[in-house]
C-alpha cells in the first residue's frame, strides 16, 4: 500500500476511532484509541525531493529496541500506527547523511496523527581530471576510465616533471615534494568532488589506488602547492587512505617519475574507492604520461654548443661562432677531451596542454661528455637518462637519432636511426623509449656500411618553400663520381683535398689519378666499387625514405661525398672528402663541412654542386673547415655540435596512431 | 690430464729431451691446458719464449686427446710455425684497437669491422688461436669477445668446433651461444658427435649439464 492510501486509510481508522470513543457513555468500553505517525524523508539539498527507500524505525524516546520498521515509498513517506506514546524516529538510507537522521521525544496522543520530517541528504564523491586537455579539471566525468588518442577525445595528461624547479640539481620528479618555484605548474591536477552539501558520516573511507606497480611510474601529491607530499608514488606505495572526507573539493596533484618507456606503456589508472559504512563504490581515470619528442632541424634553433678543446679547435670554434651568430644563435662552449658534442645527449621536449618545457635525454654513451646532459637541467629544462652507459655502441649516440620534419599523418616528424649491427645493436632500451613515446613513430634505418654508423653522415633536411616544405639530402658518392669524371677529361690534372692529410699519408690527388691509379696505397677500382657498394646501401636509405614519408625524387638532394674503408674495420665506410651531409643546419642557415673536393678554377666542384642544388631554396650555405679537428677523426660538423631548438607546443594528443 | 703428462713422457723419452728443459715444458703445457686467464697466457708466453715444439704430443688428432687439449696443443705448436707472426699481427690489432678509436666517434670497437678486419688480413689463419684464446680468456670486454665469435663465425671449421662446444657450455649470453652454434653447424665437423660427448664428460666433471643446445647438435635427425 503506498503511504498515501495508508495516511488516508488511518486517518479514516483514527476518526472512527475517535467517533466511537466519543459516543459511548460512561460506564461504557470502548476499544482502545488509534493513533497514527507520518514520516516523511527529504532532501533538502536536492530541493525537498523525496527520499524513497528510506529505512524508517521507531524506538522508544531516548532509545531503546527497535518497535518498528518501515521503509518510505516513492512519495519519500511511511506510516506507522503506534500505540499512545513518546518515541523517537529514525531514518537512513545508503549513500545518505545523516546516518541515521533522527527525531526523539515525538509524542503520539490518543488519536493523533502528527507527522514527523526526517531529512537526509545524499552525499556521493567523484574523480574529476582534466580528460578533455584544456587545461583545467572538468565538471564532466563522461569517458574518464580511458585514454584515447585524437582531437575531441578523452583522457588525461601527466608530465614525466623532470626539470629543476626547486635548484637541487636534480629532477623535479625525483623526489616526494612538490618544489619550489613554478615546480606546481608542472603537476597535473585531479580533484575529488563532493555532491551534497555536508561531510559524510565519520565512518566512511575513501582510498586512492594505483594498480600494484605503478607507484613506480606515477606519484600523487596532496595538493598541487610547493612543498605537497607524495601520497601515492616510489615512497609510499600504491594506496593511499584519505584522512577524511570532510571536504567539498580536495585538489591532487599527479606527475610522472618516467616517461613511457621498456618497463612502461605510459599509462596509468587511478582509482578512488568510497566505503560508505557498508556499501562501497569504485572510480576510474587513467592518465598517460606526455611524450618525450624531438625537435627537427627545421625548427627554430637558440643555442648551439660545441666542445672547448682548447687550441686543437679554436681556430673551428671561432669560425662555428661567426656562422652560428650570422644564423641568430650564440654558442655554447664546454670545455672537454670529448669532442662528439652531437653524440652525447638529445634534446627534446614535453609538453602538457597548459605548460611545456624542453628535456635533454642522456643517451647510454660511455664517454666524458656523458657529464653534460644534466649540466643544462634547470627550471623547465628537463632531465632524463636512457639506457646503461656499459656497454655502449657507436649506434647509442645520438649523432645516430635525428628526426624528420613534419610529414603527412606525422605532424611532428618521425624520428630516425640506425639499429646496429649484430651484436652492435643500439641499446634495447633505448629504442623501446622512442617506440614508446609513438608520436613521431621511429624509422630505422640501415647505416651499417658506415664504420661510424651514425645516420648523421649520410642524411640531413633542409628547408624549402615548394613540395613538402622540405628536402632531404643524402650523400651521394655516385653523384661524386659523376663530376668526377665529367671533369677527366678537360681538368684531370686538378687536384682534390688539396693540402690535405689522414694518418695513413696524404690525401692529395688528381682527379685523374683518383679515377685511374687511387689514392692512400687504395687502387681506384676498389675505391670505386667501394663506393659503389656504399651507394647501394644509401639506395636502401633512400627507398626507405620513400616509402616511410611519402617522398619522390624530387623531394631528394643528392649530395656529392666519396667514401674510403676504414682501417680497423675496412668493410666499413668513412668519408673520404669531407661529408657535406654531415652539417649543422640551424635557422636555415646551412653550415656545411669544406668539403675538398676536385678544385677547378679555383672552385671546389663539389661545394659549387652543393650550393646549386640549394639555390633554390630558402636557406644559406656556409662551408667551415673541419678537415683536422674532426673529419680525420671519422667526424663532421654536425657531431661536433649540438643544438638547442624551440618546438612548436604539440597538442601530440590529437595525434592518431 | 693425466693422460696428457704420459704422453708428454713418452715425448720427452722418445725425443731425449733434456730433464730439466722437460720438466720446465711439461709445467708450461700443463697449465696451458688448464689454466684461464692471466696464467693461461702467461703459460702460453713463456712457451713462446722457451719453448720446443718438439716437446709436445705429436699428432694430438692420432691420440685420445680430448679435443680441446689437442686444439690448445695445436695452436702452441703453431706459435713455432711462421703463422705465429700473424699471431703476434692480429692480437696487436685487437689489444690496440681501443686506444686507435679513442678519438672518433666510434664508442667500442665494432665486432663486424673486426670480423672483417681479421679475415681480409688473415683469412682462416688466426681462427684457431682466436678459438682458444676465446675460451682461455676471462676478462674481455664484450666488444672483444662478440669480434673473435663473429669472426669465428665467418671463418667456420672443424678445428675451432672443440672450443666453440667449451664456450656454449659454459657461456650465459644467448646471443654469443647463438653465434656460437651457428658457427659450429657451419663448421660441418664430421667429429662433432666425439667432440660433443667429450664435452659431456667434462661437464660431468664440474657437476654441470651439458646444455640441452649442444646435445641437440649431435641428435640424430
Amino acid at each position: 500500500m503506498s503511504a498515501a492510501a495508508d495516511r488516508l486509510l488511518a486517518r479514516t481508522d483514527i476518526a472512527k476511532a475517535k467517533a466511537a470513543a466519543a459516543a459511548c457513555v460512561l460506564p461504557c468500553k470502548s476499544d482502545p484509541p488509534v493513533q497514527a505517525l507520518d514520516v516523511r524523508v527529504r532532501d533538502t539539498f536536492k530541493g525537498g525531493t523525496p527520499v524513497p527507500n528510506a529505512d524508517v524505525a521507531i524506538l522508544p524516546a531516548g532509545g531503546g529496541a527497535v518497535i518498528l520498521t518501515g521503509q518510505t515509498d516513492s512519495s519519500g513517506d511511511v506510516i506507522f500506527r503506534l500505540p499512545v506514546g513518546s518515541y523517537q524516529v529514525t531514518a537512513r538510507k545508503d549513500w545518505h547523511g545523516p546516518d541515521p537522521a533522527s527525531q526523539d521525544n515525538v509524542n503520539v496522543p490518543a488519536y493523533g496523527f502528527p507527522v514527523v520530517n526526517l531529512v537526509l541528504e545524499e552525499i556521493r564523491y567523484h574523480l574529476h581530471t582534466d580528460a578533455d586537455r584544456d587545461g583545467a579539471v572538468d565538471a564532466s566525468r563522461a569517458g574518464l576510465d580511458k585514454w584515447e588518442w585524437g582531437k575531441g577525445k578523452k583522457g588525461a595528461i601527466v608530465y614525466a616533471n623532470n626539470d629543476d624547479d626547486g635548484g637541487r640539481s636534480s629532477p623535479d620528479n625525483t623526489d616526494a615534494v612538490i618544489n619550489t618555484g613554478n615546480d606546481p605548474d608542472d603537476i597535473a591536477p585531479f580533484e575529488i568532488r563532493r555532491v551534497g552539501p555536508h561531510d559524510p558520516p565519520a565512518s566512511w573511507e575513501g582510498f586512492l589506488e594505483v594498480a600494484a606497480g605503478a607507484e613506480q611510474f606515477i606519484r600523487i601529491f596532496d595538493s598541487r602547492s610547493a612543498g605537497a607530499n607524495e601520497l601515492i608514488g616510489p615512497a609510499t606505495g600504491a594506496k593511499f587512505k584519505l584522512p577524511d572526507l570532510k571536504f567539498s573539493k580536495r585538489e591532487f596533484g599527479i606527475e610522472a617519475v618516467r616517461y613511457a618507456d621498456s618497463t612502461w606503456d605510459g599509462e596509468a589508472m587511478l582509482t578512488f574507492t568510497l566505503n560508505a559504512n557498508g556499501p562501497t563504490a569504485a572510480e576510474q581515470a587513467k592518465f598517460r604520461v606526455a611524450p618525450w619528442m624531438m625537435p627537427n632541424h627545421l625548427d627554430a634553433a637558440t643555442e648551439v654548443f660545441v666542445v672547448d678543446g682548447g687550441a686543437f679547435n679554436s681556430r673551428y670554434r671561432s669560425d662555428l661562432n661567426t656562422m652560428v651568430t650570422a644564423a641568430g644563435c650564440t654558442l655554447n662552449e664546454f670545455a672537454s677531451g670529448d669532442i662528439w658534442m652531437q653524440d652525447c645527449m638529445e634534446i627534446g621536449f614535453s609538453n602538457l596542454p597548459s605548460t611545456g618545457m624542453h628535456a635533454v635525454m642522456r643517451n647510454p654513451r660511455n664517454r666524458p661528455l656523458k657529464v653534460f646532459a644534466k649540466t643544462l637541467l634547470k627550471a623547465d629544462f628537463g632531465y632524463h637518462e636512457q639506457g646503461s652507459l656499459v656497454p655502449s655502441s657507436t649506434f647509442d649516440s645520438t649523432g645516430n637519432l635525428e628526426c624528420t620534419p613534419p610529414v603527412k599523418n606525422f605532424p611532428w616528424g618521425r624520428i630516425y636511426f640506425g639499429p646496429g649491427r649484430v651484436l652492435e645493436e643500439m641499446d634495447d632500451e633505448t629504442k623501446a623509449f622512442l617506440k614508446q613515446q609513438i608520436v613521431q613513430k621511429p624509422i630505422e634505418i640501415d647505416t651499417n656500411f658506415l664504420a661510424v654508423g651514425h645516420v648523421d653522415e649520410i642524411i640531413t633536411f633542409v628547408k624549402a618553400s615548394d613540395r613538402k616544405g622540405f628536402r632531404l639530402l643524402l650523400a651521394s658518392p655516385k653523384r661524386a663520381y659523376t663530376i668526377l669524371t665529367a671533369n677527366k677529361a678537360a681538368h684531370g690534372s686538378e687536384k682534390m683535398m688539396i693540402g690535405r692529410s689522414f694518418p695513413a699519408g696524404s690525401a692529395e690527388v688528381t682527379i685523374k689519378d683518383f679515377l685511374d691509379v687511387g689514392v692512400l696505397g687504395q687502387s681506384a677500382a676498389s675505391i670505386k666499387t667501394f663506393n659503389d657498394n656504399a651507394q647501394a646501401s644509401i639506395d636502401g636509405v633512400r627507398a626507405t625514405f620513400k616509402a616511410e614519408l611519402g617522398l619522390s625524387e624530387p623531394d631528394i638532394i643528392d649530395v656529392p661525398g666519396l667514401f674510403i674503408p676504414n682501417a680497423d674495420s675496412p668493410t666499413f665506410a668513412d668519408a673520404l672528402t669531407a661529408g657535406m651531409v654531415n652539417m649543422l643546419v640551424v635557422n636555415g642557415h646551412c653550415i656545411v663541412p669544406k668539403p675538398f673536393g676536385p678544385v677547378v678554377g679555383g672552385k671546389d666542384l663539389f661545394e659549387e654542386d652543393l650550393k646549386s642544388s640549394l639555390s633554390s631554396l630558402p636557406v644559406t650555405v656556409s662551408f667551415l673547415d673541419d678537415w683536422d679537428e674532426y673529419h680525420v677523426k671519422l667526424g663532421e660538423v654536425h657531431c661536433s655540435s649540438n643544438t638547442l631548438r624551440t618546438p612548436t607546443r604539440a597538442k601530440w594528443w590529437e595525434f592518431k596512431p | 690430464m693425466i693422460f696428457v703428462r704420459l704422453l708428454f713422457a713418452a715425448c720427452i723419452l722418445c725425443e731425449a729431451q733434456v730433464p730439466e728443459a722437460g720438466s720446465k715444458m711439461e709445467t708450461l703445457v700443463d697449465k696451458a691446458l688448464n689454466s684461464r686467464g692471466r696464467e693461461y697466457f702467461e703459460a702460453e708466453r713463456a712457451y713462446r719464449l722457451a719453448g720446443d715444439l718438439s716437446a709436445l704430443p705429436q699428432a694430438p688428432s692420432a691420440t685420445n686427446m680430448d679435443p680441446l687439449s689437442a686444439l690448445i696443443l695445436q695452436v702452441l705448436r703453431q706459435w713455432k710455425q711462421p703463422e705465429a707472426q700473424e699471431f703476434d699481427q692480429a692480437l696487436e690489432y685487437l689489444d690496440t684497437l681501443p686506444a686507435r678509436i679513442a678519438n672518433t666517434p666510434i664508442t667500442s670497437p665494432s665486432p663486424s669491422g673486426i670480423s672483417g678486419y681479421l679475415s681480409m688480413h688473415f683469412s682462416w689463419r688466426v681462427a684457431d688461436l682466436m678459438a682458444v684464446h676465446l675460451i682461455k680468456q676471462t676478462d674481455w670486454p664484450q666488444w672483444r669477445v662478440s669480434g673473435v665469435l663473429l669472426y669465428l663465425r665467418e671463418q667456420a671449421r672443424p678445428s675451432i668446433t672443440a672450443a666453440l662446444i667449451r664456450f656454449v657450455s659454459e657461456t650465459q649470453d644467448k646471443r654469443w651461444i647463438a653465434v656460437a652454434l651457428d658457427t659450429i653447424r657451419a663448421a660441418q665437423d664430421p667429429d662433432l658427435p666425439a667432440k660433443v660427448y667429450a664435452e659431456e664428460r667434462h661437464a660431468a666433471t664440474k657437476s654441470r649439464p651439458l646444455p640441452p643446445a649442444l646435445k641437440e647438435l649431435v641428435k640424430p635427425r
